[in-house]
């Protein structure tokens, strides 16, 4: 995970926490009212603007085109609750260690600086290395000494071989100038051929005597050349080798160890050269994923003096925040404490002042930064009740809370999820299953553990349930023709046949039916009261004509039968005659029926309806 | 003598008796009809005639070629039962009225009604 850090409103610098893991994979600001969401304007640092930059403003840190809340980084946060829980380190072996580091800097401090003190000074990078928190990062660094030591032990030789060299380049020099020289001593022929003839021969003898002089030579001078690349090559080694020690130290954010390395680096190599040649050499070739885990190593400082400037100002800043949040914390402003604390802890989680501080203050701050990071986690998983009420605990904990912001999300989610399930029970209101499914869904999204949800949803469906139970409940009735107990749960039917007009057709005829029958039962009723048997029975019977399967029809029928035996006789009779088309018959019984009961309608319109058959031309 | 004018007696009672009924019922060789036997199947009653006295009780309608139709109030034993009668065209001339009694001669014909042959009030 990468963390930068804005120092002294101008330095902007990377720290790696050591998890591989890029800005690119970490998860985007939980609190969706952060300011997180616009990135903020890229300082342009002396390093260029593409640096990371961190805005105190907004806690928003932005790198390469990528935003994150360093509040919102659940490792983070994590790691920072299990610091807040432990103690201080101040134990006798943490209190040896920081006195030997303060040692190791004061013998290496260029007031003081000697190969005694220096040697001093490596003698106790062994016994620094022992203390766990160290991370045996001084036996890294006593390696790489020895490694320099090596590789200067190594120049050596080189220089002795090269003065050799130089010995016998400086021999064979003068070796072949000697026989170059006194190739021509000695008498010359006077005769010309055989002067000539002497000449060749001794320059031929010169040739010879010079060749592996000359050749030797060559050699020897290939020899001091190739020592003096090699020198060079392993003095850069070395070099390099330990400016990579110390850019890793200062991406790890061991600042001390930094400032540490940084002059023993000055001891060993004293020639003055303090490019850091890291970002030249290295960051041509880095690769994406190496970038991704360690940083760009081109946006390093170029030299070993910016980044040992930097290291003192973060240790600075770290102070500075760990006063911050002492004093905040006695003010009682605990969100501002917390907040300096962790940017604080985020750049200088090694350093004294942080690892120092006791743990009584560091509790203070945790049940705040507890309940601040369940809000950013209730937020994250859209618990806005949850969240609510760790607002109302934060703002009756901490003077300088502000609400505003996780308030607004918290009410504006469930202002939209409640949007939402109207609309949803609107459309089950209405039959639209698809709608009522959508709202569901969006509600459910916005605001998943919203109380009110399973309580509509659980009304809604089983109101489906309930709908889909009374309409087969009105097919079986309808088949049985048990019309009665339609009528007698009418309303359920109504409502459920709302939307199938089909249904509601039959519905309607079966609930006019049973209406028909209920008139007449009332009118029966009516009518025993006054003693008219008689007429009770004809209203029923004429009730029982359009729905002869009426339970309540036939069972007042029956009673009613009894009650006018005489007249319902003559009736029977009448019809059963005038079926037989013994109209005669027929018609004296209907007679008979109507002096039983002058008022019957049935018997009128028989005595009507057979007239007109007798009388039919 | 005592014994002929027991017979002379018998004879005057029964002579009287004759006389009395040929004037108060004309149809007095007809047989009469049983309501109760109508009503249980008229049709097979068709082609019998019947002496019938009752009350006209309503009219219930009429037809120039069928005839008038009425219920008519008629008692047998203790009992009034009310028959309809088929009075045909050819007694249109007789002014039938609600409450007049009337001796029928009635025919029970292929349709089963008591259909009137002749008629006098009473």
């Amino acid at each position: 995970m990468k963390l930068g850090f804005f120092l002294a409103g101008l330095v902007v610098i990377t720290v790696d926490l050591g998890f591989a893991q890029s800005p690119a994979a970490l998860p985007p600001p939980a609190d969706p009212t952060t300011p997180a969401a616009t990135p903020p304007p890229v300082r342009k640092g002396f390093l260029g603007g593409d640096v990371p930059s961190f805005d105190p403003g907004s806690e928003v840190m932005t790198w390469d085109g990528k935003i994150w809340n360093i509040q919102d980084q659940r490792v983070f946060r994590a790691r920072f609750e299990k610091y807040l829980n432990a103690e201080e380190e101040t134990g006798a072996d943490a209190k040896k260690y920081r006195e030997q580091f303060k040692a190791m800097l004061d013998l290496l401090s260029p007031a003081k600086m000697s190969k005694e003190s220096f040697r001093k000074a490596w003698a106790i990078l062994p016994q620094a290395s022992v203390y766990e928190p160290d991370a045996e990062l001084c036996n890294s660094l006593d390696d790489a000494i020895f490694g320099v030591l090596l590789a200067q032990q190594e120049v050596t030789k080189i220089d002795d071989q090269n003065r050799n060299l130089a010995k016998r380049k400086d021999t064979l020099e003068w070796n072949s100038r000697f026989a170059a020289d006194s190739s021509l001593l000695g008498p010359v022929p006077k005769n010309p051929v055989a002067a000539e003839q002497w000449n060749r021969e001794q320059n031929l003898k010169r040739d010879m005597k010079m060749q592996p002089l000359l050749t030797e030579l060559g050699e020897v001078n290939a020899s001091i050349a190739g020592n003096r690349v090699k020198k060079e090559a392993l003095r850069l080694q070395a070099k390099l080798e330990f400016q990579i020690l110390i850019t890793q130290l200062f991406l790890q954010r061991r600042f001390e160890h930094v400032l540490l390395a940084n002059r023993f680096y000055r001891a060993l190599f004293g020639d003055g050269d303090n490019q850091l040649r890291v970002t030249d050499d290295y960051a041509a070739n880095q690769s994406a994923k190496n970038k991704e885990s360690f940083g760009d190593l081109a946006k390093l400082p170029k030299t070993l003096g910016q980044l040992d400037a930097l290291a003192n100002e973060a240790i600075r800043d770290v102070r500075e925040g760990v006063e911050s949040f002492s004093f905040l914390l006695e003010k009682g402003e605990l969100k501002s404490a917390s907040e300096r604390l962790s940017e604080a802890f985020a750049v200088g989680e090694y350093l004294p002042e942080i690892r120092l501080l006791p743990r009584g203050k560091k509790r203070e701050v945790l049940e705040f930064t507890r309940k601040s990071n369940q809000l950013l986690s209730a937020l994250e998983v859209k618990d806005y009740e949850r969240a609510a009420a760790l607002v109302r605990e934060l703002e009756a904990s901490s003077k300088d809370f502000d609400s505003a912001k996780p308030m607004a999300a918290i009410e504006t989610a469930r202002t939209v999820s409640a949007l939402h399930l109207a609309k949803a029970r609107a459309a089950a209101t209405s039959g639209d299953r698809a709608g009522l499914e959508s709202e569901l869904r969006t509600a459910t999204e916005i605001w998943p553990r919203n109380p009110a949800l399973a309580e509509v949803s659980g009304a809604i469906f089983t109101q489906a349930d309930v709908q889909q139970q009374a309409l087969n409940d009105f097919e079986r009735l309808y088949a049985q023709k048990n019309y009665r107990q339609i009528y007698e749960d009418k309303v359920r039917f109504i409502a459920a046949s709302a939307l199938s007009p089909e249904k509601q057709d039959r519905l309607k005829k079966v609930l006019d039916q049973v209406q028909l029958a209920e008139a007449a039962l009332l009118r029966a009723a009516e009518l025993a009261k006054r003693g008219d048997a008689a007429g009770a029975w004809e209203s029923v019977e004429k009730g029982f004509s359009d729905y002869p399967d009426d339970p309540k029809l036939n069972q007042a029928r029956a009673d009613f039968t009894t009650q006018a035996a005489e007249f319902v006789r003559s009736l029977r009779l009448a019809q059963e005659m005038e079926r037989k088309q013994q109209w005669g018959s027929a018609l004296a019984w209907y007679l008979k029926a109507q002096q039983d009961y002058p008022s019957s309608e049935i018997a009128q319109e028989g005595i009507s309806r057979l007239g007109a058959q007798i009388l039919r031309p | 003598m005592g014994l002929v004018l027991a017979s002379v007696f018998v004879l005057l009672g029964v002579s009287g008796v004759f006389l009395f009924q040929k004037d108060g019922n004309p149809y007095r060789t007809v047989e009469r009809l049983k309501p109760a036997d109508y009503l249980e199947n008229g049709n097979s009653l068709r082609g019998n005639t019947y002496q019938l006295e009752g009350i006209i009780a309503s009219s219930l309608g009429s037809n120039p070629e069928k005839g008038r139709l009425f219920s008519l109030r008629a008692a047998h034993g203790e009992k009034e039962w009310p028959l309809p009668i088929l009075v045909p065209p050819g007694f249109r001339d007789v002014n039938l009225q609600k409450g007049q009694r009337y001796r029928l001669k009635v025919k029970v014909n292929e349709g089963g009604l008591l259909e009137v042959e002749e008629m006098t009030k009473s």
